[in-house]
């Protein structure tokens, strides 16, 4: 409806500027009423946001240029409340041939945890299953009991509730 | 340094293929003005016809790399040039010059001169800002740098990954064009710099503008078309969304190219504009599922339109040939993405087969109403898109009303409904909650309707801008204008 009600508005607007232009509404007149109206409020709108446009640019350039290339690879999983240094660190100890399972659960649930590791470990692949991978990633969980002991090495911490297993 | 040259060098690379599909279209005359003109279309031309059959070797399991890229863009470029050296002279008297460009009008080249030069400035922030936008937008990361990454990694479609129900989050089904056209960043630039590669979107925004503003240019005088396209590119919905590095404005950049130069088809039928516009579309759709079934919807009313107003001298079976060319070479750009999905037994969230079982639509049905009020709902931000929809209602309706280009009206607005239709279905048959799908993306999708608009408003804008006043065709004895000398008027008649 409001779509609608904008769009008559403009036809109105051609209206009354083609009468005033011709004394009726004519052919002519109609089309270049039209014109007219397009072309003020193409400039109107233009001329009328380009300060703010260019200065918003300006200011997000300066502040994202004070953060480190660093900060900023990992900016999308920073975003989502994601543990990236722990992320970070895993990829420094799994080599890029390996695959991972991240467990437990909860994690792989976790659309925001299971999506940005899995994009921030690339190369190395997420496994579909803990069978079919070189480590097991343990995010913000206690290892033990949730593993095949058998299978897997012992887990190597990173800090507490986040370590990962190399398979044996 | 090789970072900062990286977008330089690529531009120039697609920019070169392009310009030699231009020549071999005789869509550029070999002049410099006009080819420094047709640069912006000559980049959005080469990312469609280097990357369109580099997907196809990528489905094929051929790695695409740089020295590869490189030799695909030389190729094309070379290969166009050459055809177009081979035939120069025959064809002359068919190239097209900018109707404006004829004219000598010195004010209106000035008033376009001025928005032209402010936006070129306004764009050189936009480059400082890309540059160091860092990559926090989730799709972005999770979909679209995701496969990129993974480009970089193997250059081709490891399908552990590509395939893999692991990585299923990531939509599986939607094609590859805009991770290749990432993944090409980051080797030129030797490094996946997440924050750089916004330049290289940025890019796409500035060509877009240059290109529409060329084609424009061909129907529209300088002072109309310049105003229209510099304020749209400032809208937030264009700027600031683009630079989130979703897919949807790259989508609707090339679907708006595209169907421009379908309405210019139907109101001159330069074989060559119809050529190009197939390349659009199928460039759109090789980016976004929206993009398929947009650039489907618009052939399709292509094929309506001349199928019920056919021009004078053929029938309607054969004014349908071109466009079922053109439906032909969609379908040839689209099949190598569809044909790998298929080979590696890989699904869309949408349930395609059941969509036209009327039973299933009539269970869901409750899900249509509140998809149109959403997307209506989106079209009417006007602090996101400038008025643009509205204004191009209104422009078509004027047009419909007193016999101006009646024809390519109706194709617009028919174009523009059922891309909208397109995405009303494709919430109608989601398996996904509608209000977490509406909330998550409905002002994303809306973006591709507004930019239908655009094309309508560039091109109705110049027919309308050639009506004559009565007292001058009264003058000459001329009858009342109909839709074909309107359309011969956009072309022989400058103001």
């Amino acid at each position: 409806m409001t779509l609608l009600l904008q769009t008559v508005g403009i036809i109105a607007t051609v209206v009354a500027l083609s009468a005033i232009v011709e004394g009726h509404v004519g052919r002519w007149s109609a089309a270049a009423a039209t014109v007219a109206v397009v072309v003020v409020a193409a400039s109107v709108l233009f001329w009328g946001h380009l300060w703010d446009a260019a200065k918003a640019f300006d200011d997000a350039s300066a502040r994202n240029r004070a953060v480190p290339p660093e900060a900023a690879a990992v900016a999308g999983g920073v975003a989502v409340g994601v543990n990236v240094s722990f992320i970070e660190w895993a990829r420094s100890q799994i080599a890029e041939r390996d695959s991972y399972y991240l467990m437990p659960d909860d994690a792989r649930a976790n659309q925001a945890i299971y999506q940005w590791l899995s994009y921030q470990m690339l190369p190395r692949l997420s496994a579909e299953n803990p069978e079919e991978a070189d480590w097991l990633i343990f995010y913000d969980a206690y290892p033990r009991g949730t593993y095949e002991r058998a299978d897997f090495g012992p887990p190597v911490h990173y800090n507490r509730g986040f370590a990962i297993a190399r398979r044996r | 340094m090789r970072a900062d040259l990286a977008p330089i060098a690529l531009t120039a690379l697609f920019g070169f293929a392009g310009l030699g599909v231009l020549a071999a279209l005789d869509f550029v005359k070999p002049s410099l003005s006009e080819v420094l003109g047709a640069l912006g279309l000559a980049y959005l031309v080469g990312v469609g016809a280097v990357l369109l059959p580099a997907i196809g070797l990528l489905t094929l399991g051929v790695a695409v790399r740089l020295p590869g890229l490189v030799a695909l863009c030389a190729a094309i470029g070379l290969a166009g040039i050459g055809v177009a050296a081979r035939r120069r002279g025959c064809l002359r008297g068919l190239i097209h010059r900018p109707s404006w460009s004829r004219r000598g009008l010195g004010l209106d080249v000035l008033v376009a001169a001025v928005f032209l030069v402010t936006f070129g400035m306004y764009a050189v922030l936009g480059f400082q800002h890309a540059s160091v936008l860092p990559l926090d937008a989730w799709d972005a990361w999770a979909i679209w740098t995701n496969k990129a990454v993974a480009l970089v990694e193997w250059g081709g479609l490891r399908p552990e990954f590509f395939a893999s129900p692991a990585y299923s989050y990531m939509h599986l089904d939607y094609p590859v064009l805009m991770p290749l056209y990432e993944a090409i960043y980051f080797r030129a630039a030797g490094t996946v710099n997440t924050q750089a590669v916004h330049v290289h979107f940025w890019t796409l925004l500035i060509a877009f503008v240059w290109a529409a503003g060329f084609i424009a240019s061909r129907v529209t005088r300088p002072a109309l078309w310049a105003p229209i396209l510099v304020a749209f590119a400032l809208a937030p919905g264009v700027s600031s969304q683009l630079l989130t590095l979703y897919a949807d404005v790259p989508v609707a950049i090339f679907l708006c190219i595209g169907i421009l130069l379908l309405g210019l088809w139907l109101s001159d039928r330069r074989p060559a504009e119809l050529a190009l516009a197939t390349l659009f579309l199928a460039t759109a759709a090789n980016i976004k599922n929206e993009g398929l079934v947009a650039g489907l919807a618009a052939l399709v009313v292509l094929a309506l339109v001349v199928v019920v107003s056919p021009p004078p001298q053929l029938t309607r079976v054969r004014a349908l040939g071109p466009a079922l060319a053109a439906l032909a070479g969609f379908i040839v750009g689209v099949l190598p993405w569809r044909i790998w999905m298929e080979s590696h037994h890989i699904t869309g969230d949408l349930p395609v087969r059941d969509a036209l079982d009327p039973s299933f639509l009539w269970d869901r049905s409750d899900r249509v109403w509140p998809s149109i009020e959403a997307l209506a709902g989106q079209l009417v931000l006007q602090e996101r898109w400038f008025y643009v929809v509205p204004l191009a209602l209104a422009v078509v309706a004027v047009c419909l009303a007193i016999g101006v280009l009646r024809q390519v009206a109706a194709f617009y607005l028919l174009t523009g409904v059922m891309v909208f239709a397109g995405l009303i279905w494709a919430y109608w048959i989601s398996p996904n909650d509608l209000g977490w799908h509406l909330s998550t993306s409905v002002d994303r999708v809306a973006t591709s309707v507004v930019f239908v608009g655009l094309a309508a408003l560039l091109h109705l804008s110049g027919a309308l801008e050639r009506v004559a006043p009565a007292r001058d065709r009264a003058k000459s004895g001329a009858a009342p204008m109909g839709d074909s000398e309107a359309a011969s008027r956009v072309e022989s008649h400058p103001v």
